[in-house]
């Protein structure tokens, strides 16, 4: 009576092994096969973890009821099961006490509960940038940051140059289309394309960012908590830095997926289509707001504008503002602006190390505003710091000096506030 | 008569900048046309600017006595000069008290000390390495270690995978040899081949590895003080990682160059040409030692095996010993041991995460047992965090555990001993 009792628990943990996972016609046969010996049972997700919870109390109410002991010693307390098929993970046993070497027949039931993992598991970043081998943009400037803030940072590099295009000379070579496809293709089939961020900068070729654009739609479509930060690089002051093929891809694939934007004022001209007239001193304001409303019905529900020199506004010519726009429903908008000093001098970097550090204390505050004070004011102290480390500027680089990254970790830690948001009205009608 | 005096000194300003930068016959000629207008002198070098220091309290005392003012309002202080001669440099004053905006003739002189700059620089290092998009080995651990411990780091990426080899797929592209020579011309021609250390690590060719020859010859013959540290990844337990090619450039360019090794003992025979007999119990430790001294008549002046499991060398199975070797002259030999924990799992990147701290604590303590104890003790409180965190493994990696190093940062930082070196007699005869 007994036996069989034990019997149809078996029987019940392998049907559910089997509906959970119906591809594989091997696994379900195997814990048959595993009833003659002592086995270990392969464990597969939380649901299954939950289900065995049930499946281990039963058992070991019944193993109470036979007096057999419940604590077996021949199976170690943390064992792993490293097994090849794609369909079943390995748990390594953290949460031991619920399961206690449970033994139902012959198997040795070890599981634990995922809940505590995940719930510690750092955040992971996808990002997507250029690499230079000197210097800091892109990729050296994202990765450093977001590794300190204790972020997992997968890290495509979309060129691989000696350094960033101001230097007279840069040599080195950028990623194709083809070569950027077969890394996602690597990370699909690894399962690796799990995501909390994705983050991507300056992309070269329309191409390359045609590419992006059908693996975020694919990692997006995996869960809707992830959020993709998007600095559309395309130019600054009416110049041109990519190429003009990028523009279409921008507006008509990537900014529908784009949850955060980091445009100047010239890329949002060329995004919406339309120039900003500042020239109207009258309805500045209007004019700005308006593009801001623009890009929103493009896509993202958070623009920053990280820099807007100020006296194009109408305003002292030793500040600078960012401008930035939330929308919280069709109709509503919250936007606010952040006035700071402008600094003297020009720095290379600065757009990438601004885009990480939103990244990174939009996850932590969950707010825009709170991400834009902490991040323009951080940006504001490097800066600060680099020009106070006067490090000579290497004479074939004509684009100013290169981010104090390293000597600047404490600052970046940190993260103190100097410069504080003022908000707008919250219901701007469309 | 004082004007007399002013021009002889310019002419010896000028004289002084000629005689240092020879090469260029139009920097020559560009001070003379300054003498008619008020310009900057751009400096060269601390050589040139004690010189100038002599020359400015000289001017200084010439401007006193004919009672000009020496503090000139339209002279900025911090004034930075951009010039594409690449035979000047432009120095930002830091230690104006110095120079004070000295008015000498038609010439503002500005300088700084540059020696207050070079003791505070951080220090340089360049890593040619793996990169993989997702997990750690190769410059995605060296990055992260080096930077954390405020290093500035250049990273010239060997291989641009999706993952590290030991996954199901791998996919991605080899930098080429043609490549890597272009990156180094352009670091070369913008003058950025400037490093305190060097790291290399795993190398897909010989052709690869011979370019980085000729250019660690390089960089090393700019200065004496340059550390190059080289992991001379060949394979393991007498499996080959890398193409037979490589093994010729280790032994005849590589291994003369390198100042500290970190080989494992299959590489250590690969390369001496010899086996290491263990077997025969009785000259276990002669055999080991012969072996490193043989190893050091190739070039480098230390040697570190990082563990060798102790079983072979007749101690007990759940410790690894770590030996290692620094030469002082010919037939002179600090060697020294230490014993640790071995630490159930397999992990990758755990070679890469120690190259990179050996290099971090050699340069902060300058002394290769002190690095080794706290390279090796930071190591393996990494590897338990990561067994502690109980990541699940990923299905398609059939090499273990990725490192846990994000998570391991406060660990890294803090440097904690937890293995003490033993030390060996110091005068081992050749």
């Amino acid at each position: 009576m007994l036996r069989s009792s034990f019997l149809m628990l078996c029987f019940l943990t392998i049907l559910f092994i089997s509906s959970t996972y119906e591809k594989n016609v091997t696994s379900r046969k195997r814990p048959n096969t595993s009833r003659h010996k002592p086995a270990s049972i392969k464990l597969c997700g939380p649901t299954l973890v939950r289900m065995l919870d049930m499946v281990c109390d039963r058992a070991r109410q019944l193993l109470m009821k036979t007096q057999r002991s419940s604590s077996d010693s021949t199976y170690q307390k943390r064992q792993m099961i490293v097994d090849d098929d794609p369909f079943t993970r390995t748990l390594s046993v953290t949460d031991y006490a619920q399961f206690n070497n449970t033994l139902i027949g012959d198997c040795c039931l070890q599981a634990c509960s995922l809940e505590q993992y995940e719930s510690h598991r750092i955040p992971r970043v996808l990002s997507i940038q250029s690499h230079v081998v000197h210097g800091f943009v892109g990729n050296k400037c994202a990765a450093f940051i977001l590794q300190l803030y204790g972020f997992e940072v997968d890290i495509i590099n979309s060129v691989h140059f000696s350094n960033h295009t101001g230097y007279k000379t840069v040599k080195g070579s950028r990623l194709t289309a083809d070569e950027l496809e077969a890394i996602f293709q690597g990370l699909l089939i690894n399962e690796l394309l799990e995501y909390d961020y994705i983050l991507t900068g300056y992309m070269g070729s329309g191409e390359l960012l045609h590419v992006v654009a059908k693996y975020i739609r694919l990692i997006k479509s995996k869960s809707a908590h992830i959020k993709y930060i998007c600095d559309p690089v395309i130019g600054d002051d009416n110049k041109l830095y990519v190429d003009r093929s990028c523009i279409e891809v921008y507006k008509n694939e990537i900014l529908p997926l784009a949850d955060i934007v980091t445009p100047n004022d010239f890329e949002i001209e060329v995004l919406i289509g339309k120039e900003l007239a500042y020239r109207n001193d009258e309805n500045q304001e209007e004019v700005i707001w308006q593009s801001l409303r623009s890009l929103h019905k493009m896509g993202p529900s958070h623009i920053i504008i990280s820099s807007i020199s100020a006296d194009k506004i109408g305003g002292n010519q030793t500040m600078l503002q960012m401008r930035a726009s939330t929308q919280l429903l069709d109709n509503q908008y919250q936007t606010f602006q952040i006035d700071f000093p402008h600094l003297e001098g020009s720095f290379t970097g600065t757009g990438d190390s601004f885009s990480a550090l939103i990244l990174a204390w939009f996850h932590k505050e969950n707010n825009l505003i709170r991400a834009c004070e902490r991040s323009i004011s951080i940006l504001h102290q490097i800066l600060r710091k680099t020009i106070e480390i006067s490090k000579p500027i290497n004479t074939h680089n004509r684009c100013g000096r290169e981010l104090c990254l390293i000597e600047s970790k404490a600052i970046i830690e940190c993260g103190d506030i100097l410069f504080h948001a003022v908000l707008n009205d919250k219901h701007l009608s469309n």
